[in-house]
């Protein structure tokens, strides 16, 4: 049952109003421990050289998508076990069935609420406090 | 969105409108490149992304007009990129109209006004009797989707050599 505060969370998304929503309703929850990336390409440097617990990645992405980096992340062994949750827009669920057979723990479809962010965050680690 | 206080969201939505003038230029620079012949997976690539990140960005506000209309524009250019529709100079005049009145849209949504309904239904239809075999988006609950849980181990300080195991 892991502290919300103590979850290392990377946030991956091309638009910062995206990224900026997402961080701000990670800290309403808790999580204040979040670092941001512009791209997939971005995002799997930056887990190379400093892990987190989970990466929120968006699908739809310039240089590297949110798909590719699911794959990269997947296929690199100190990564691998990363917990991953994608957020997708509605539109987009052929793109989350290819995230679901690439390993994907859950997804987020926008927009969202503070309570729907919070309980995919938990059906993956488990309740926080 | 719930949950965030007035001046976050009103923080957010400043970045919002600044990063849809980036969006509609890189769609207005898209369909050029189109009506040029040029043809670059990239470009086409670009111009979807513009269309898609308005839309959901127009989500987080509510700006439900926009989001409407962005999808539509959306989803036309997904079917050029993906081949199911020829970019004939019909077809990009429609798209050109659509992306100014996108441009409108974003205008009206920035000033907090209401938009004009009759372009839109107008260029509504247009568009889609340019994608007549693009289908709505499917609900998520046909997914049938388990979330995968994994076991929460804090990182290692030292070695930061992965975090825990499923």
């Amino acid at each position: 049952m892991p502290q919300a505060a103590d979850v290392e969370i990377m946030v991956v998304d091309d638009q910062r109003a995206m990224r900026a929503l997402v961080r701000d309703s990670l800290a309403q929850i808790g999580c204040a421990c979040v670092s941001e990336c512009g791209d997939g390409n971005e995002a799997l440097q930056s887990l190379r050289a400093r892990p987190v617990h989970l990466v929120v990645s968006d699908l739809n992405m310039p240089v590297m998508d949110g798909l590719a980096l699911l794959r990269a992340v997947r296929s690199e062994p100190t990564l691998a076990n990363t917990a991953f949750i994608m957020l997708s827009s509605r539109a987009d669920v052929a793109l989350v069935k290819e995230a679901i057979a690439l390993g994907v723990n859950n997804y987020l479809v926008k927009p969202f609420t503070l309570g729907t962010l919070k309980r995919k965050i938990e059906s993956v680690f488990g309740p926080l406090t | 969105m719930a949950g965030l206080s007035p001046e976050t969201l009103a923080a957010i939505r400043v970045v919002f409108f600044q990063e849809c003038e980036a969006h509609l230029a890189e769609l207005g620079a898209g369909l050029t490149a189109l009506q040029n012949g040029d043809s670059d997976p990239e470009i086409l690539n670009g111009a979807y992304r513009a269309a898609h990140s308005i839309k959901g960005g127009a989500g987080i506000f509510e700006l439900d007009a926009l989001v409407r209309f962005a999808h539509q524009v959306e989803t036309a250019l997904g079917e050029v990129r993906d081949g199911r529709l020829a970019p004939e100079p019909d077809v990009l005049g429609v798209l050109a109209r659509a992306s100014s009145l996108l441009a409108e849209l974003v205008e009206a949504g920035r000033k907090g006004r209401d938009p004009s309904p009759e372009p839109m239904a107008t260029l509504g239809e247009e568009l889609a009797a340019l994608t007549p075999r693009a289908t709505e988006p499917k609900a998520f609950d046909e997914l049938n989707f388990e979330p995968r849980p994994m076991r929460f181990r804090p990182l290692s300080p030292a070695g930061r050599s992965g975090p825990g195991g499923a």
